[in-house]
């Protein structure tokens, strides 16, 4: 057997032409008078074993010498535009250039090769300073400022419209307010922001700061602002623990 | 030697960065022009390598990065014998070259050179982020146009693409002998 070399060892029809033109030890214009058509064609056995794309990268490389041989035998009619290059121009040209990418390619795969013995550090692990927050007196103004940018941050989607279902209001004063005083007797200050649950829709925003309000006005919690604008921390003052006070403003209790 | 101290805070820098730092970040914290940053960096490496330093300088068009000296890869590996990189494949070195030596291209114009379709080779080169999308080419379609990047340089430990090898050869069409005939059967 001739051809021992398997086809999907080439990177293409070019690379497979180049191998034989090597073989042969032909110059690549020379490829016409060899025997190098014949010779690459025997190889188009093998295209069964290769994917259809590859497979046929190769048949439209045997079409085209075969093309070029066709061309060969017979009288050629005169050219009708000097400057449009022949298949045979063409195949070599591609050939040429193909093979100088082959020369290139290898030269830079030594010159990566040297390259990658360079090591190189990964970057230092530099802490940065955590944020520290101090927070003394609160007023009123730098709470409602802080719930309209909750509001803003927030915007709802589209809620579907059902004819049929009216959802009953799943948050009530009373209901915040209870949440409120289960995470002040948790720990002994939050934040306006620690009280939402992450996500909030609009309507718990609205009822959390109305509990908050209802809160301060009955003496439950304080609140501490350091400067305007500044975060406000809020912690228990005299938590009650009876709800009646709250009852009135329960819109649906079912 | 206020030159000494200057050469003395960007080796520092780069020593605490590790990665490559872009020669503008370098520019800022020294408060100079990217000219005389540049013009100190290429001393450094000058510098650096005329002594044989066991750490070299690496710069290229946009980054400078501290790196071992390649001449001592032996013994770096018998310390620590880190993980060999594998090694490129062919289709995409040849994929790499074309881009390389020929930029601006686009994929088509690879795949002419190579005479196979190369999406799986240009695609994998963008994952391995040594070739970009640089623009898109004024033709029908607008195909993307493809370059190396700094990466490239880094990796291939050049400056610039001038200084791959051979440059002026490949990066022109192959010229054909005038006239030539192609001899037939």
């Amino acid at each position: 057997m001739a051809y021992t070399v398997q086809l999907s060892q080439f990177e293409g029809p070019l690379d497979l032409l180049l191998h034989l033109i090597e073989e042969a030890e032909v110059d690549v214009k020379d490829i016409f008078v060899s025997e190098i058509t014949a010779q690459y064609l025997s190889y188009m056995d093998q295209l069964d074993e290769m994917d259809m794309d590859t497979a046929s990268e190769f048949l439209t490389m045997a079409a085209t010498l075969l093309y070029i041989k066709s061309r060969q035998l017979l009288p050629r009619p005169p050219r009708e535009d000097e400057d449009e290059e022949s298949p045979e121009e063409l195949l070599i040209r591609q050939l040429r250039d193909y093979k100088a990418f082959k020369e290139a390619s290898e030269k830079l795969k030594s010159l990566f090769e040297s390259a990658r013995n360079c090591c190189t550090r990964l970057p230092e692990d530099v802490p940065l300073p955590p944020k520290e927050v101090a927070l003394d007196g609160a007023t009123m103004d730098g709470l409602f400022a802080a719930f309209l940018e909750m509001l803003s941050r927030k915007t709802d989607a589209p809620e579907v419209i059902r004819s049929q279902h009216v959802n009953p209001d799943r948050y009530t004063v009373r209901s915040q307010t209870g949440r409120i005083r289960t995470i002040l007797s948790e720990k002994t200050a939050v934040s306006f922001e620690e009280l939402f649950t992450p996500g909030a829709e609009r309507m718990e925003i609205i009822v959390t700061f109305m509990a908050l309000l209802e809160m301060i006005a009955r003496g439950e919690i304080l609140l501490r602002q350091k400067a305007p604008f500044a975060p406000i921390r809020i912690s228990a003052d005299r938590l009650l623990l009876d709800d009646d006070a709250y009852a009135y403003m329960d819109e649906s209790e079912d | 030697m206020e030159d000494h101290t200057f050469f003395h805070k960007i080796e520092c820098m780069l020593f605490v960065a590790g990665d490559p730092v872009a020669i503008t970040e370098l520019a800022r914290v020294l408060d100079c022009s990217l000219a005389v940053a540049k013009g100190a960096l290429s001393e450094m490496e000058q510098l650096y390598r005329s002594e044989g330093r066991g750490i070299q300088l690496l710069v290229t068009a946009d980054t400078a990065q501290l790196v071992s000296n390649r001449d001592y890869i032996e013994d770096v590996k018998r310390l620590i014998s880190p993980d060999e990189t594998k090694s490129v494949s062919q289709s995409l070195l040849e994929t790499l070259a074309v881009v390389a030596y020929r930029q601006p291209v686009t994929r088509s114009d690879v795949e002419r050179v190579r005479g196979v379709r190369c999406d799986y080779a240009v695609t994998q080169l963008i994952k391995l982020g040594l070739i970009v999308e640089v623009g898109r080419k004024d033709v029908v379609g607008h195909p993307a146009l493809f370059g190396t990047t700094d990466k490239f340089l880094r990796q291939f430990g050049i400056h610039c693409v001038d200084e791959m090898p051979d440059f002026s050869l490949y990066s022109h069409d192959i010229l054909e002998d005038a006239g030539e005939e192609i001899p037939a059967v």
